[in-house]
């Protein structure tokens, strides 16, 4: 019984897809436009570039590593490196001249040696999202290297700042003493480099199965753009538990051997099958379109059915509590917005207030959202976000219970 | 075929069915006549188990409804007021999904389906969509579905509400075949001449309570063979009380501002009946004579016409 009630609302919806189609296409629309002002293109070509200013204050062996470091290799493609003197930086990033000011005060490479805490400042442009935040997480992931480099190095820098401190000369012992510190530094390190476990060798094949960069940008767009467009398509889809009261297809249903629980139980299976497929129609697109690639496919596609059975259980909710169409339909777009914008699928989540990330949490968009974007952009496993598949799976379960419970009180003529 | 017992549903304060019983036997056209918000509609959902009566019973082939298995819920059709249709599917595609929630399939479906379209004459647009349909032929797909799969008790709620009289009288012909081949039908109307037409027996109800019941000849009898006289126009309401005490066997049936209804003896001619009037000091502005139908019954019960 539950598949015929299914059977018949994909018919009425296969006779009319506009609504579903304009919102499809609103998703793509949406990740075009603002991978466009951000200057994704599909390759690395049209990557966007990060200027960088850098205000080296301490001209020091660590600052030199880090600032160098953003104008080498792969980083030299993302990021554009200006040095800068003090007060200059502050002046461009006053006019909106570049995405980040790096500074790097006085004696950070002495307080890293002598193992004293200090730290980098970074100054972002408040007007852009996403091109400070690639400075800062690189910026961040640097910092962290040279402090365990530092580290690894530190007792035969010691030695070395010890006598370069006395300002005699080194001696013969101390010299054989500071090589084998070094020598026992190497021997250490020596297990757990050699032998390698791990060849790198040229795969031409293993270099394009790689995400294109600019690919990075649509999806992490998209990750966001899709679950808040699922979220109007399911709205408007809930809508039929107030069309068929009215028009009395409900009264008729029940009038014969439909159960209120066959009847429900096909609606929310119905909501569900319908976010999958705008899901998956959204994500072939962007596929298509974009060059995005799921590296971890069998990650998403679980993670994917668990983010709308949670967001069918939020559209379950909502037309379960209401009592009127023109209720469900006034205060509907109202919480999908505020859930989309609290669970960064409009704004990324960096760029909300601090209170507003705190409060991020109670909207399923923000796990599904960020968990989507981490199984995208990072390719990792399932097994790696037990907090998001558990949230997620409780709102699921939580939400669309409580609903078919609210529903079948409601289910009255 | 259907007994309904003490039958009883408050909605608040408001009470919408009043401890009503009536049955209906095999075969039988039994009409529901009253006007808007006489209680029909809550009636028919109480005959269908979607409300849950306050008090009473309702038996289909002697079996309570309310414990009712599927095989007995799929000997009743139901055709609402609305015309409870999906408008994006095509006329084929409703009927064959609502024979389908009856357990129909397969060949027979599909021949029960094609019978229908051609007793509804629907044939020649039953791919295209509902949508496109006018308000008659929407009725009688609607009217269709809940015959679909042959039901023993066929509810009609007011099935001919907002169509042009020509549809009225198809509907009431395909009314009337499926009777005659033996399906029992309850038919809510507000339209007298329908129930005059239509029905064997026929039940009066107004504020949820039954009148009158019985065949048409039985119910006429609350009236006898008085003619109805409305009178408009100026005079007191002491002068007509008064007016209706003077004229044997006058019955006064209503008395409002200005306007004044009569039970006119068969024995009294209009033409006498109005120098009366006129010499008791009526003003007379308008009179119009009503021959005595199922509509001057309802008058004659409770004062009003049906579709005050």
């Amino acid at each position: 019984m539950i598949w015929k009630l299914i059977k018949k609302d994909l018919l009425r919806k296969y006779h009319n897809p506009g609504g579903f189609i304009l919102l499809v296409l609103l998703s793509l629309a949406l990740s075009l436009i603002f991978g466009l002002v951000f200057g994704g293109g599909g390759n690395e070509q049209t990557m966007p570039h990060v200027k960088l200013l850098i205000e080296d204050h301490d001209q020091g062996l660590a600052s030199q590593l880090i600032a160098g470091a953003f104008s080498r290799g792969e980083l030299a493609k993302l990021f554009e490196t200006q040095s800068v003197d003090s007060g200059a930086g502050r002046q461009m990033m006053d006019k909106g001249d570049a995405s980040a000011l790096l500074i790097i005060p006085k004696g950070f490479s002495d307080s890293l040696v002598s193992e004293k805490p200090t730290e980098l400042i970074l100054v972002k442009n408040p007007s852009e999202s996403f091109l400070p935040k690639i400075a800062e997480e690189t910026a961040d992931i640097l910092s962290e290297g040279s402090a365990r480099l530092i580290r690894i190095v530190e007792n035969p820098l010691r030695l070395i700042r010890e006598n370069v401190k006395s300002d005699s000369t080194i001696s013969d012992a101390q010299t054989a003493a500071i090589s084998i510190q070094f020598k026992s530094l190497f021997t250490k390190l020596g297990t757990l480099f050699f032998p390698p476990l791990i060849h790198f060798r040229q795969v031409p094949q293993k270099e394009e199965k790689k995400q294109a960069t600019g690919s990075l940008l649509f999806a992490y767009l998209l990750a966001g753009n899709t679950l808040m467009v699922l979220l109007f398509v399911l709205e408007i889809f809930a809508r039929d538990f107030f069309r068929e009261r009215d028009d009395q297809t409900l009264f008729r249903m029940l009038a014969s051997s439909v159960t209120r629980s066959q009847y429900l139980a096909a609606k929310l299976l119905f909501l569900f099958a319908s976010g999958l497929f705008a899901f998956f129609l959204v994500w072939t697109s962007g596929v298509i379109l974009f060059g995005i690639r799921i590296m971890e496919p069998v990650a998403f596609l679980i993670f994917s059915a668990l983010i709308i059975a949670a967001l069918t259980g939020v559209i379950a909710m909502l037309y379960a509590v209401v009592k009127t169409r023109a209720q469900a339909a006034a205060s509907g777009p109202a919480i999908i917005i505020v859930l989309s914008m609290l669970g960064g699928a409009m704004i990324p989540i960096q760029s909300l207030p601090g209170f507003m990330k705190k409060i991020a949490v109670i909207s399923p968009v923000y796990w599904g959202t960020d968990g989507l974007q981490k199984i995208v952009i990072s390719n990792v496993k399932l097994a790696t976000l037990p907090w998001h598949v558990g949230v997620l799976l409780t709102f699921a379960i939580l939400l669309n219970l409580i609903a078919f419970i609210l529903f079948a009180k409601k289910v009255r003529l | 075929m259907l007994r309904i017992e003490n039958l009883t549903k408050s909605f608040n304060d408001l009470i919408a069915v009043d401890h009503i019983s009536f049955h209906v036997q095999k075969g039988e056209i039994f009409g529901f006549l009253g006007p808007n918000g006489a209680g029909k509609t809550t009636t028919i959902n109480m005959i269908c188990s979607l409300l849950k009566p306050d008090s009473g019973s309702v038996f289909i082939d002697e079996t309570d409804i309310l414990s009712a298995s599927a095989e007995l819920r799929n000997k009743l059709g139901v055709v609402p007021q609305e015309t409870a249709l999906y408008e994006e599917l095509s006329a084929e595609e409703n009927l064959m999904f609502w024979g389908s929630i009856y357990g129909m399939s397969g060949k027979v479906l599909k021949t029960r389906v094609a019978e229908l379209l051609e007793l509804t004459g629907l044939q020649e647009r039953a791919r295209e969509r509902v949508k496109n349909y006018s308000g008659g032929m929407k009725r009688r797909l609607n009217m269709a579905a809940g015959m679909i799969h042959t039901p023993k008790l066929l509810l009609l709620d007011e099935p001919t509400v907002g169509i042009d009289p020509q549809a009225r009288h198809n509907m009431l012909d395909v009314v009337r075949d499926v009777a005659r081949k033996g399906t029992t039908i309850l038919y809510t109307t507000h339209y007298m001449d329908e129930a005059e037409l239509l029905c064997d027996r026929l039940a009066i109800i107004d504020h949820g309570r039954i009148l009158v019941m019985g065949t048409q000849q039985e119910i006429q009898q609350v009236v006898g063979e008085n003619r109805l006289l409305k009178v408009s126009g100026t005079f007191s309401p002491e002068t007509a009380e008064l007016f209706a005490k003077q004229i044997d066997d006058l019955m006064l049936i209503s008395l409002k501002k200005n306007e004044v209804v009569y039970g006119l003896p068969f024995k009294l001619g209009t033409g006498e009946f109005i120098e009366k009037l006129a010499a008791a000091g009526f003003q007379i502005d308008n009179l119009s004579i009503k021959e005595p139908n199922l509509d001057t019954v309802f008058l004659k019960l409770t004062g009003r016409e049906l579709r005050d």
